[in-house]
């Protein structure tokens, strides 16, 4: 059996942490890490090694852009990939979004029944 | 009048400049009048009485030079009747004739007739045929001399012989008291040495003209015209001249038939009752005057033209920013460029003005900013719990079976959880809406301090428990009684608690700590988070703020919390403030008033 896909969430907010961790880890098959800032997102790093990074753009300290071009800047994971998360309400994904290893951006209110789905489906 | 009215509207749409141009050419044009009618009647009267003063001077020493001549005639006169008479009488006839012929030589007067008693003509000098035996009692001043016994001066008269204009002088030939007749001296009018004399003063005065007149007949004694002697003053020409004559006034001025106007200077000569008068056209006394007058208005009009192009320029200057201004906002309008600050320009009032625009619309931006934000906040803040509340009923709904019992009541009080946090977040935003329109409403009563901190506690248990923190409270061992709205006092109390869990680390330690005095009571609220900066403290109780001024805030919510939390303190007669270093923690409290 292949090793599960491992995802780091960064996400500030406590209750929405608990939804990612049942729709994505319970329901989605896959191996999730929480954090709920930029500082302990890099600290969980190096142990965890994840294969994609979910960030919440609203986040305490270093927003997420931020805390993704700081991850990225580390020389083991200067390929990993990064989902944006945002409950911006924007017609339009802002250019800074758009930049290489940024695979989508996901909007808030998510499905969890579905999200897992939508994750898988930018992989 | 519709041509005025027309020019008058066409006014009121023109130009600030050309309204201020056209001001300015009235303006101009008044002064120049103002000026110059002022000017003149000054210059006008100050060359006349400069006028005045020099020919009264002159026509002063003229009375005076020819009153000396007229006694040097009478003293001369006199002389001669001492030697006419001897003792017996009358010198003899032949005796009388060279006397005569030898005071003719003196120049004293033209003529000697010596009169008998009676008027009747017994010796003369020059020599007349048919003379001799004349009567001239017929001459009134024959006559008044002979009946009062003294000398008189005559007026002008026409000689009887000489058909010439004449003066004389008779004096009494007195013997003994005995009226032996008379000696009678005439001048010639028009060739007499102390008129000649006169007359060549008479060209020293450049303009004008000089007249000697008798009072009693109203007749011209002495003219360069002389034609004039001894006609009547009331000729067409000078009509006005009995007039000056019988004025109070030495000098003055008058207008003739005509309507041309003369200047007169007189002076009399009581000895003969004769005025001695010149008049002067008025046009030729103020000719100087005018002259200046022209002279002050050409320097005056140059330098109110000059003036007046130093003033437009300075309009000019001074308008430009207000012209630049227009256009940059006309701009501004119909291009989509949006507002771009004005230049100011220059200092004073309408650099002002336009600093003013400035500020205005940099305010209306931040308005609109704020709005913009309190839109992106709020939507932002009613998001995050409905992402909660509809991500938990979703898992509860379709994936029951994967879920282990534990994991649906956390789902459950997850969403219920939200649900409250909803539920402030809409109560926060009303209540911002009454504090903006003024209808807080704030039902004061006293009440007890401790059971409200402990509902609060109770209140946040679940909130607190959910990040891993303990509430701490240090409270006195008294009754501490405040006066407050308890449901605002809950309110306010949770809000800070509620802040200083959100901005606090999980496993962090809150702190509430109640300090009294006598009259005060103090409640602390201090928490482990990353404090707040001095710049930032002073704007945290604004409306949508947080202590990070970041676009993207570290934290939920949506920054009414605090703004809410210090209007109602101060509703209930409190006051709220913060203390905080940064990296160190903060510390909210709250002032009120204790009651015993």
């Amino acid at each position: 059996m292949q090793t599960p896909t491992r995802i780091l969430c960064v996400e500030d907010d406590l209750d929405i942490q608990l939804l990612l961790q049942l729709a994505l880890g319970k329901l989605g098959g896959f191996e999730v890490m929480l954090a709920a800032s930029g500082e302990e997102a890099l600290q969980k790093l190096e142990d965890f090694l994840p294969d994609l990074l979910l960030l919440d753009l609203m986040l305490p300290g270093m927003n997420g852009l931020e805390l993704f071009e700081r991850v990225r800047q580390l020389p083991e994971f200067t390929q990993l990939p990064g989902l944006l998360m945002t409950a911006r309400v924007a017609p339009q994904v802002p250019e800074e979004w758009q930049q290489p290893g940024i695979l989508g951006v996901l909007t808030k209110p998510f499905n969890p029944t579905s999200l897992a789905d939508e994750v898988r489906s930018y992989l | 009048m519709n041509k005025w009215q027309e020019l008058l509207t066409r006014l009121k749409k023109s130009s600030l400049q050309s309204r201020l141009l056209v001001l300015l050419l009235l303006g101009f044009v008044l002064i120049i009048l103002a000026s110059t009618i002022l000017m003149r009647s000054y210059l006008q009267d100050e060359y006349r009485m400069v006028f005045y003063e020099h020919k009264q001077k002159l026509l002063t020493s003229l009375v005076d030079r020819m009153e000396v001549e007229l006694q040097h005639q009478e003293d001369s006169l006199r002389n001669l009747v001492e030697h006419l008479v001897i003792p017996s009488g009358w010198r003899p006839q032949q005796d009388l004739k060279l006397l005569l012929q030898v005071a003719l030589s003196s120049g004293h007067f033209d003529d000697y007739v010596l009169l008998d008693n009676q008027g009747v003509a017994r010796v003369d000098a020059p020599y007349f045929p048919g003379r001799q035996g004349t009567d001239y009692s017929d001459r009134p001043f024959v006559t008044q001399a002979l009946e009062q016994h003294k000398a008189v001066r005559s007026s002008p008269f026409l000689g009887r012989k000489t058909k010439r204009p004449l003066i004389a002088f008779s004096l009494p030939v007195i013997q003994n008291g005995e009226l032996l007749g008379l000696l009678v001296g005439t001048h010639e009018l028009l060739n007499n040495s102390a008129f000649t004399a006169l007359s060549t003063d008479f060209s020293r005065l450049d303009s004008g003209e000089l007249y000697i007149l008798d009072n009693r007949k109203n007749l011209y004694v002495a003219s360069e015209n002389a034609e004039l002697v001894l006609q009547p003053l009331d000729t067409p020409a000078h009509d006005f001249l009995p007039d000056i004559v019988h004025a109070e006034n030495h000098y003055g001025r008058l207008s003739d038939v005509q309507g041309n106007s003369w200047v007169y200077s007189k002076a009399s000569l009581p000895l003969m009752d004769w005025t001695v008068l010149h008049i002067t056209p008025e046009n030729q006394v103020l000719a100087p005057a005018e002259s200046l007058l022209q002279q002050y208005l050409i320097m005056k009009l140059l330098m109110l033209v000059a003036s007046g192009i130093m003033i437009l320029w300075m309009v000019k200057r001074l308008l430009q920013p207000i012209r630049q201004a227009i256009e940059q906002l006309h701009s501004a309008v119909t291009s989509d460029k949006g507002y771009q600050p004005l230049d100011a320009g220059i200092q004073g009032e309408i650099g002002q003005l336009l600093e003013a625009f400035n500020s205005l619309q940099a305010w209306r931006d931040q308005k609109e900013r704020l709005a913009d934000e309190l839109v992106s906040i709020v939507s932002h803040e009613l998001r995050t719990p409905l992402t909660s509340i509809q991500g938990s009923l979703k898992l509860l709904d379709s994936s029951e079976a994967v879920l282990d019992s534990e994991q649906q009541k956390q789902l459950l009080s997850l969403a219920y959880r939200n649900t409250e946090r909803l539920r402030y977040l809409v109560e926060d935003l009303l209540d911002m809406a009454a504090i903006k329109s003024g209808h807080l409403d704030v039902q004061l009563q006293v009440c007890d301090l401790l059971p409200l901190l402990e509902e609060t506690g109770k209140n946040l248990a679940c909130t607190l428990d959910s990040r891993q923190q303990k509430l701490l409270t240090h409270v006195p061992q008294e009754k501490i009684l405040i006066k407050v709205d308890p449901r605002r006092f809950l309110q306010v109390l949770s809000n800070l608690i509620n802040n200083a869990s959100k901005f606090s680390p999980v496993h962090s330690d809150i702190c509430v700590e109640v300090a009294v005095t006598s009259t005060r009571v103090k409640i602390a609220v201090m928490d482990e988070g990353p404090g707040i900066s001095q710049a930032e403290q002073e704007r945290i109780f604004e409306r949508f703020t947080q202590g990070d001024a970041s676009p993207q805030r570290k934290q939920g919510g949506a920054g009414l919390g605090l703004a809410i939390a210090k209007e109602l303190t101060e509703a209930m007669g409190g006051h709220l403030n913060v203390k905080s270093e940064n990296q160190a923690g903060s510390c909210f409290y709250i002032d009120l008033t204790r009651v015993i």
